[in-house]
This record gives structure tokens, sequence and C-alpha cells, in this order.
């Protein structure tokens, strides 16, 4: 009865049309008085759940990543990297998925990702006779590279609420990040090869060479974050601050085209997608917690538990329900809201955390694409100006190959757990 | 303001990042700073529509039955927020009778709890002033 009230209400809520915030916190709120867990335990559960260290780290990451984008950097990174393509099928599309690989090593949020990719590219490769609802489709993809790619908003949410080392989980996104992008281009090939779509020409060793030079900041920029992090004392706090400094750096003294209006406008906006990532920090955060006073999640575990005892089909059903989680919610509200159903049977199973947290946030990236609820699609729909029935027919193929790369991340853990065990973090 | 929060905010990471031993106290003010942040920059939000929803299913709905959906929305949200406000006193109310202090810097841990009375008040605002102004609209 608590579990069907719980989920429910919520999904009533979600479906008037109710920010998921203040759906999750309504829920939590109405069943926490109606079973009488302690209604004065709203409010500092609310505090508590956004006052932790670790969560300081989104609102940095998600500054660096608006300095980066509007630095210069990105249209100089574009540039050598169309020079070095050349006139291949689909250059500018191979562009986007290597240029969007680079800025998640930077940033750590999809839509931010696919803001800054699509704020250059959709322009640029509407002039090269590419349609546009591809166009958008594969950009919005390459941005959901961004949580799996390190630094990642969602490995930090993933890392705080199962307790696992964020470090860790950073580094094991590297080559799940790198063999995603590498499965995207595929689709982009084939289509582009049909359609016809070229790539320019390829640059001459001189001109490379000065593109090259012009782009250098940004190719170093997540080395710079990230070394920084593997190499010394860092914590992901830190190297997110790291990272705001760095894009300041090379945006105001380098390529000069930081102004102090500017910097304004940078902090107000990362303030504000701050606050609505934290806002739904604070309320998934209540839910989780009414959900298992209740005892609602572990009765949802066990119910998962009694379907099977082959941890291949639990692992199955888990990212079927992962899937359609995420046409319906945001990645963020997901992990509170699954996460303590499914940390017992990550237990009974003994399944590596960093693993499963890579399985997890791989399935989530593709739930930022998979409408209704589809983050990066509302994003790149709102630059290109396209209806979200559009882009959500180009970007099937998209997903589809997104969808064959988490297969393979679930079946070889190595992928996952190489670096982390190489740097000793886990 | 808010921009001049955020940096209040970096530079309480820079100076730690010189001054090592002040550490756990500028840490004290970063995730008190991150509350206001929250409440604040969430008040904002709703008055520019920015959080996250499904509006897809109530969007199919024809304009007057479109109304409803909006008012009951913004209902259930001020209710969230009105009890976050009378929780929040009530929290206040405690910390003020046990005389609780905060860890590093001992101050009354009230300061801090205080951001989510008055951001609640705020995002109570911003929801109604959101919810009129798209009423207006659609009557036009």
């Amino acid at each position: 009865m608590e579990a069907f009230l719980l989920f429910g209400l919520f999904l009533i809520t979600i479906f008037l049309g109710i920010p998921v915030a203040t759906a999750l916190g309504f829920t939590s709120c109405l069943l926490i008085w109606n079973y009488n867990i302690g209604v004065q335990g709203i409010s500092p559960t609310f505090y508590a759940g956004v006052a932790k260290f670790q969560l300081l780290a989104i609102p940095f990451f998600i500054l660096a990543g608006l300095i980066m984008d509007r630095c210069g950097i990105s249209r100089r990174l574009v540039h050598l990297i169309s020079l070095v393509v050349g006139p291949i099928p689909g250059g500018l599309a191979l562009v986007t998925i290597i240029v969007g690989l680079i800025f998640a090593g930077i940033s750590g949020s999809g839509p931010a990702d696919t803001a800054a990719l699509g704020t250059i590219l959709i322009a640029a490769m509407a002039a090269r006779g590419y349609a546009i609802p591809f166009t958008s489709a594969l950009i919005a993809s390459s941005g959901a590279l961004a949580i799996i790619v390190p630094p990642s908003i969602a490995f930090i949410i993933y890392g705080i609420i199962t307790g696992t080392s964020i470090p860790a989980l950073f580094a094991a996104g590297v080559i799940p990040g790198i063999i995603t992008g590498l499965f995207l281009m595929i689709p982009s090939f084939i289509i582009s090869w049909k359609k016809g779509w070229k790539g320019e020409r390829w640059g001459t060793p001189g001109e490379i060479w000065k593109a090259f030079k012009e782009a250098f900041w940004g190719l170093i920029a997540p080395f710079v974050i990230l070394g920084g992090m593997y190499g010394g004392i860092f914590t992901p706090t830190e190297a997110a601050v790291v990272a705001v400094f760095y894009g300041l750096f090379v945006g105001m003294v380098i390529y000069r085209e930081l102004n102090f209006s500017a910097l304004y406008e940078l902090l107000r906006d990362a303030m504000l997608s701050s606050a609505v990532i934290m806002i739904i920090v604070a309320f998934a955060g209540l839910f989780a917690w009414t959900g298992s006073t209740l005892g609602v999640m572990d009765k949802f575990s066990g119910y998962l538990l009694s379907l099977s005892t082959n941890p291949w089909i639990i692992m199955i059903l888990i990212n079927i329900m992962l899937f359609i989680a995420g046409m319906l919610m945001d990645a963020i509200s997901i992990y509170y809201i699954f996460l303590p159903i499914l940390i017992p049977l990550m237990k009974t199973f003994n399944w590596d955390p960093i693993w499963f947290g890579v399985v997890m946030t791989v399935n989530l990236a593709i739930g930022q694409l998979t409408p209704p609820v589809a983050v990066n699609l509302y994003v790149v729909c709102n630059i290109a100006k396209i209806s979200l029935e559009e882009v959500s027919r180009a970007v099937i193929p998209f997903i589809l190959i997104m969808l064959v790369a988490l297969a393979i991340i679930i079946a070889f853990p190595a992928l996952s757990t190489y670096l982390p065990a190489l740097f000793k973090l886990s | 303001m808010l921009a001049v929060m955020a940096v209040f905010a970096f530079l309480n990471v820079l100076t730690r990042y010189f001054i090592q031993y002040s550490f756990a106290f500028t840490e004290e003010i970063e995730v008190a700073l991150l509350v206001w942040l929250t409440m604040l920059g969430a008040s904002a939000g709703f008055r520019r529509g920015m959080h996250l929803g499904f509006t897809f299913l109530a969007e199919k709905f024809p304009a007057s039955a479109r109304k409803i959906f909006i008012v009951l929305s913004a209902l259930l949200s001020i209710i969230v927020f009105v009890l976050l406000l009378l929780f929040g006193i009530g929290q206040i109310g405690q910390e003020l009778q046990l005389q609780i202090t905060t860890e590093a810097l001992g101050i009354p841990q009230w300061i801090y709890t205080l951001a989510l009375p008055i951001g609640s008040v705020l995002i109570i605002f911003r929801i109604m002033e959101a919810t009129f102004r798209a009423l207006r609209r659609k009557a036009d």
C-alpha cells in the first residue's frame, strides 16, 4: 500500500505537469504526514540533503562548462578538428562527436555540453547541407557523453548516495565514454555517406599546426582538470574550482573573449542551472528517505530478487527499468529513487559498485535523449528551433547504437574497472 | 545579487588554496552558501519557468483544461513550500531553544537554517507571480 501510494502519487503529480522537484516534495510530505513518520523531519532532511561538501562541485562544474563554452575554446577546437578530419563522409558529424568528447572532459552536465556544441555547430552544419533534425539529434547524443566522461555531475551524485569514491568513478568513466563516442560515429558515418554529406578538405600541415597552437589551451583543459585530480591532492570539488579559474584565465587573458559583463551573465546562468539541480537533489533526498523509512525500498528489492536468482536476468531487468525511468525523469531523481532499491541487489550479487555506477550512468545518459523527458533534446530544440517530434525521430539510430555500447559495457566490467585499478583508486 | 554570492563562494575556495589551515571554516561557509544558492536560485528558476517537468501530457489538453493544470500545479508546489516554511521555522525554534552552534565557526546554527523559510517565502511569491502571468497569457 505504501509503495503504491508513494510511486502512484508521484507519477500522477508528474503527469499533471508539476515540476519534478515539487512532485517529489509533495509526495514525500503527504506520505510522511499520512503515516506519521515525523513531519518535523521534513526541514532537517531537506537541509541535510543540500548541505554536503561534495555537492559544491556541481555549481562549479556547471560554471566551468559555461565558461569553456564562451571563452573561445569551442570555435578553435571545431576549426582544428575539421582540418584534421578532412573530406570524409560526415566530416562535421565526426567533428561534433570528437569535440563533444573533449567538452565532456571539461564539463559534467549533458544539457550544458549540448548547448555548447549546438550554438556553434548547428548553423555550421546546416550551411554544409546537413539536415537539421539529424544534426540536432547528433549534438544531443554527443552532449550525453558529458555525464559518462569525467568530470560528471551524475558520478558525483552516485558517489554520494552509494559512498563510492568519486575520483574512482571518474576514472572508470573514461574508457566507456570514449567507446560510446566511437559507437556514435557509426550511424553518423552511415547516414552522412548515404545522404552524400561530406566534410571540407584536409588542412595543410602549416594550417593544422597554426590551428593546433590556437586550440592548444582547450585541448589540454581536460588534462589540467583531471590530471590535477589524479596527480595531487585535489578533491573533485577542488578540481571543479580549478576548472573555473583555468577557463577564466584562458578566456580573459589568452583569448580575451570574456569580459566582466559576460562573466556576470555566466555566474547568473550557472547559479540558476545549479539551483534547478540542487532543488531536485533536496526533494529527491526527502523522497528516498520517506521510501526507506516506510520500508518501501527494501520491499522493492525483495520483489526484484524474487523474480530471478540469475544475476544477468536481474541486470537486464534493472536496465529496462532504468531505460523506462529515463523517459519520465531526469538522471538525478532516478539515482535518488532507484539506488536505495538497487544497493541491496548490488550487495546480494557482489557487483562492483564502480562498474554498476558506470552501467547506470550510461543508461541514464541515454535517458537524456529519450522523450518525453529528454533534457538534451529540449536544449537542442530551443537552439535549432525545431519540434521535439522531429528530433525524436532523428535520434532513434543514436539511441539504438548507445544501447549496443551499454550492452558491451555491461558484458565487460574490465572496461570500467581497469583504470580505477591502475590508479589504485578502488 | 546572485552573482555576488557566487563570487563570494569562489573567494572562499581561493583562500582555502592559499591559506591551508582555514579549511574547516571556509568549508562551512561554502556549504551554507550552497543552501542559500539553492533556495534563491530555485525561486528565480520558478519565475523563469526553468524547472524540469513533464509538460508533454498537459500540453495535449485544450486551453481551458490546461488552466486547471496550471492552477493545480501551482497549488501543490505552494503547499510543499508552505510546509517547508512552517517546519523550517520549527527547526529554527528548536535550534534556538537548544542553542545549537555550528562545528567550525561556533555561530548559532539557525543563521544557516534561515535559508529555508526565507527561500520558501520567496519561492511561494515567485510561483504565484509565474502562475498569474501564465494564466493571463492563456486568457489573451
